[in-house]
């Protein structure tokens, strides 16, 4: 079974983001650490683990600045055969259908089975792909997977809905995306990470998928941080009195009650 | 001059960083507390490639290089140092040791499982009486006919519980001196072996310390490792190697009690503001991120000098095992310092890096002896 994984990079989660005043509705990138999409890491285990059982190639596709090469190979590294990286710049910049239309028809020439991808980006908190990509191969798509079970040419799928699970079965080939507790992606070895340097990671551009001129259906115009968090009060002594400061400070400054 | 690691390397410490949050770190405190082994934990970084780092790929090493090990040593330091020292003594003192002094049959026949996690290994050079100086040990191995007999008791041995594989220094000449020492590798089913005494340390207790008892222990000649008579050049070449992995270990204490010193600094509030905001804490703060910063840079320059292979680099490995120990004893010290009375109890990380640090001042040679060395080699 052939199997595409969606990757993308993005920044570590324990990086602290600045907008960059130079680019709009960009971040300054210069000291900043970056990882696979850690979601993602539950869609590469799972294309792994369901091909390691039933044959067939994991294969990872990705849109991204060259940068994204470190994150792709940490993806080869725990089982992906190989990987195709969109480096052109209006592939990078664009909108979530856009990449979505592109990211389909990069893969449709792979014609896989399934089609996995990592439930949100921690940095856009985008969270469509899985449905956009299905949209331009007009196949379906199941969001959130926590189990996936793969079988006579149908996935079902579980996904956790508020107090109950839901299981939905599709026909394949079908685009999920994946949710923590999926199952546990695991650390790479050594010696494979060593070898993932002689897997291919080939280079796509928009001209070779014939998408040279896609109008953009949203741009980001800005990006700013939220304001600072006033400083919070604190009320000691005894409680009788304590309550009688609280109060008045809520009435009188903050002006709440 | 290159300061970067390389794609691979920073992948192999990134995952031994994210091991040790996520295997090591949920389980230290209590395993600490019974003194007890993570075995399993060591097992599986052996099967991720992580006990075989400087092991050629031919005998089932990873060999990925001194650089990458120290820096993954620092990482699974910082989250539990009693496994930590497990993992620089299967590379540094056993593997290294077999692949610079073995013959093609114990490569085959040892190298394998112990870069693999299937075997542990261990490194028994103390006795009772011989510590600093290794040269006194009494303990013997006698020629008789094609075999050598062992007798004697080894002490201090860390994995000497778990171990599999053993490399033992005896003395097979009875002459007094450094001369007479010869190095043996066996594993733990030899007739006349036994583990003897555990040891109860005051620090990194999810290591395994202990006796290693030889009564008339008979070893075929082809147990000898390197030549007989060259056990003392073997142990003080194997221990070059071992220092950077202790010096790793100690820059990984040292940097989570800074790092549980920021946090904590910032959270605890005294005089109505959290104490991070007094000059006096940011002051030891500043001293201890400094510390760090320097043993971790010596760290990879003496890392990167053995990775290139033909430079001799005993002052600079003496060099960075004293300061990184003796800066990890300064950063854990202000660490408590820092948590006052919390950092002196068990509830909080700091009371048990404080406790994990002091050994590294004194194994694989005590600060004094790295002091011997880099004197020596300075004076000519």
């Amino acid at each position: 079974m052939n199997i595409a994984v969606i990757l993308r990079q993005v920044p570590d989660t324990e990086a602290v983001v600045q907008p960059d005043a130079a680019r709009p509705g960009s971040i300054q990138e210069a000291e900043l650490k970056f990882v696979l999409n850690p979601f993602d890491e539950y869609a590469v285990e799972e294309a792994v683990k369901i091909t390691e059982k039933a044959g067939g190639d994991a294969v990872g596709f990705c849109i991204g600045p060259d940068r994204s090469e470190a994150a792709i190979r940490g993806a080869l590294a725990v089982g992906l055969r190989r990987a195709v990286l969109i480096t052109d710049a209006a592939a990078v910049e664009a909108d979530v259908v856009t990449q979505g239309r592109i990211l389909a028809a990069a893969i449709k020439g792979f014609a896989p089975e399934l089609i996995l991808c990592g439930r949100e980006l921690i940095d856009t908190s985008d969270d469509a792909m899985a449905a956009v990509v299905a949209h331009f191969l007009d196949i379906p798509h199941v969001l959130e997977a926590v189990k996936i079970e793969v079988d006579g040419g149908k996935a079902t799928v579980t996904r956790e809905v508020e107090g109950a699970d839901l299981e939905i079965e599709a026909r394949l080939p079908v685009a999920v995306s994946c949710c923590k507790g999926l199952n546990e992606p695991r650390y790479p070895k050594i010696l494979d990470i060593k070898r993932s340097r002689t897997k291919e990671i080939k280079r796509l551009t928009l001209a070779e998928l014939g998408l040279e001129s896609l109008p953009a259906k949203s741009r980001v115009v800005e990006l700013r941080l939220p304001p600072a968090r006033p400083k919070g009060i604190r009320v000691d002594g005894e409680p009788a009195v304590a309550a009688g400061q609280a109060a008045e400070w809520l009435s009188k400054t903050a002006k709440v009650v | 001059m290159d300061f970067e690691f390389s794609d691979e390397q920073r992948m192999t410490i990134d995952g031994a960083r994210r091991f040790a949050a996520e295997r090591l770190a949920p389980v230290v405190a209590e395993l600490d507390e019974k003194g007890e082994v993570n075995l399993e934990a060591l097992k599986e970084l052996g099967s991720l490639g992580y006990l075989g780092m400087t092991v050629p790929e031919e005998y089932g090493g990873s060999a990925l290089g001194a650089v990458a090990y120290a820096g993954s040593m620092v990482e699974l330091s910082k989250a539990d140092a009693g496994t930590a020292v497990a993992v620089s003594v299967q590379n540094s003192l056993v593997n290294d040791a077999i692949v610079h002094f073995g013959t093609e049959k114990q490569k085959k026949e040892y190298l394998p499982k112990l870069a693999g996690g299937e075997w542990i290994g261990c490194f028994s050079l103390t006795e009772a009486g011989a510590g600093s100086d290794p040269a006194s040990m009494v303990a013997t191995a006698v020629r008789d006919g094609g075999d050598y007999v062992l007798n004697g008791t080894k002490n201090f041995t860390t994995s000497g519980a778990i171990a599999d594989a053993i490399v033992v220094f005896v003395r097979c000449d009875p002459q007094p001196g450094g001369k007479g020492l010869s190095a043996f590798l066996l594993t733990k089913d030899a007739a006349g072996f036994q583990v003897g005494k555990h040891e109860n340390k005051m620090g990194i207790r999810t290591s395994s310390t202990t006796e290693m008892v030889f009564s008339d222990c008979r070893l075929p000649a082809e147990a000898l490792l390197g030549e007989e008579g060259k056990g003392l050049k073997i142990a003080l070449s194997t221990l070059d190697g071992g220092r950077i992995g202790i010096a790793a270990q100690a820059i990984g204490i040292a940097e989570a009690a800074l790092d549980e010193s920021v946090r904590y600094a910032k959270e605890r509030e005294q005089f109505g503001k959290p104490i991070a905001e007094l000059e006096g804490i940011q002051f030891l703060l500043a001293d201890m991120a400094t510390d760090v910063e320097l043993a971790k840079t010596m760290l990879f320059k003496v890392a990167w000098l053995k990775d290139s292979g033909h430079k001799r680099f005993t002052k600079e490995a003496a060099m960075l095992k004293l300061f990184a120990s003796e800066m990890a004893h300064r950063v854990c010290h202000k660490a408590v310092q820092i948590h006052g009375g919390y950092g002196f109890m068990k509830e909080y990380k700091v009371e048990r890096l404080y406790r994990d640090q002091r050994i590294t001042e004194i194994y694989e040679g005590t600060s004094e002896i790295q002091r011997v060395v880099i004197a020596r080699n300075i004076l000519g």
